[in-house]
């Protein structure tokens, strides 16, 4: 069963014969070469960009949470939230505890002078001596009362004088305060507009603060320009 | 000398290829694809299809590069992964089937010196059913012992041996009716 002599014929020719392959044949053999070979490199690039999203969405984030801080501790907010709250301390200090001091003391001195008519009017007509010395003791009584009176009146009306200047100017203030306060929230909330519309994008924040810049600083020579054709 | 420099040369470009070089991936091509070629179009009659099968095991070979030992020839070995390449294509593209009567047929051919030109040699193979063609590759051209063809096509060695016998008559009758019209011709 070995092979004949025919047969080695056969591979002799067969071994000596070459058969060139098609141009195009090492380009497909390239094109599923690169096929194979590539995930590698992907993988690589994958982790590249995988670590630049990270950087890029960290930046974001960074620049994202200081303009919410910027926002947050805007110098006008403090001050709306002072005013806000000032008035309320101011009107709290002027009216309440002052009143009611104030009450407290007529109050006092009314029902003592009630107490001192009830005595007097008690006591019996045979112990006019005792009602002399009542009478005496209740004048002076009276008296005292009616220094402590005048005492606590001028006091009431020094606190009563700051008072009134302190209530004007919480007057004055909450108006403007208000107007601000009515204000502001507006403004809180196109921030937050902006920020749920921009959503992450960079790009529309600055774009809208330049506009909102040009917008403001045009507005403020507009009217400084009309100031001075009105003033000429 | 020189061969001793070829070898080294053939070492140096082996393992760029393995480093995913394409000029030397291209060098390997081009200096065996030819060859490999030729041994896929022995079992696979169409031209295209054969240099398909030759792209798919150059493939393998790169892919597997890394694990030739630089002992054995590496033309050798591409052939073998060629070979093995052409042999699942068959099996793939067709359900072979092997006549397994277990007779032997008598051996008589007559040397016919170099007659046949290859393009013949190629026709008179090609005229082989599949089963008969792979073994006779294998055995004759390769050089192939019956039970590495047993394994290799997944039969049994008296198989291959049948096969063989079975393309071996084959090709007789049709070297007889080649010579008869040659002799009816001249």
């Amino acid at each position: 069963m070995e092979p004949n002599k025919l047969e080695k014929l056969f591979a002799e020719k067969l071994e000596s014969r070459e058969i060139k392959p098609s141009e195009g044949a090492w380009d497909r053999l390239d094109a599923m070469l690169t096929v194979v070979e590539k995930p590698k490199p992907k993988r690589k690039f994958g982790w590249l960009y995988f670590a630049a999203s990270v950087v890029g969405l960290l930046l974001i984030g960074t620049v994202f949470f200081n303009q919410k801080d910027s926002v947050v501790v805007d110098p006008s907010n403090k001050i709306v939230i002072g005013n806000s709250i000032a008035p309320k301390e101011l009107k709290a200090a002027s009216s309440d505890p002052l009143n009611g001091e104030l009450n407290d003391g007529e109050t006092k001195d009314s029902a003592l002078a009630q107490k001192a008519i009830v005595k007097n009017s008690q006591i019996p007509a045979s112990n006019k001596e005792s009602l002399v010395t009542n009478n005496n003791q209740n004048q002076v009584a009276e008296v005292s009362i009616s220094n402590q009176k005048t005492e606590q009146k001028s006091i009431l009306s020094t606190t009563n004088a700051v008072s009134v200047d302190e209530l004007l100017v919480s007057v004055e203030n909450p108006s403007k305060s208000e107007k601000q306060s009515n204000q502001k929230p507006s403004i809180e909330v196109n921030a937050n507009n902006l920020l749920s519309q921009v959503d992450g994008e960079l790009e529309l924040t600055f774009r809208e603060k330049v506009i909102n810049k040009v917008n403001k600083n045009y507005q403020t020579v507009k009217v400084a320009l009309s100031n001075r054709n009105n003033q000429e | 000398m020189k061969v001793i420099n070829l070898h080294q040369k053939e070492n140096q470009t082996i393992q760029l290829a393995v480093e995913g070089n394409r000029q030397a991936q291209q060098k390997i091509y081009s200096q065996f694809s030819p060859k490999m070629l030729s041994v896929c179009r022995q079992y696979i009659k169409d031209i295209h299809q054969a240099e398909d099968v030759m792209i798919t095991a150059f493939m393998k070979v790169f892919v597997n590069l890394k694990n030739f030992e630089q002992k054995g020839s590496f033309e050798g070995w591409i052939r073998r992964i060629m070979v093995n390449e052409c042999i699942s294509f068959i099996r793939v593209q067709k359900k072979v089937k092997y006549l397994d009567d277990e007779v032997y047929f008598e051996e008589n051919f007559n040397p016919i010196e170099s007659q046949f030109s290859v393009e013949n040699i190629q026709f008179l193979i090609d005229g082989l059913p599949d089963g008969y063609k792979m073994v006779f590759n294998l055995y004759a051209i390769e050089g192939y012992k019956h039970h590495e063809i047993a394994s290799m096509l997944g039969i049994n060695e008296g198989t291959s041996k049948s096969q063989l016998s079975h393309a071996r008559k084959m090709l007789q009758q049709q070297i007889n009716t080649f010579k008869k019209h040659n002799n009816g011709t001249e």
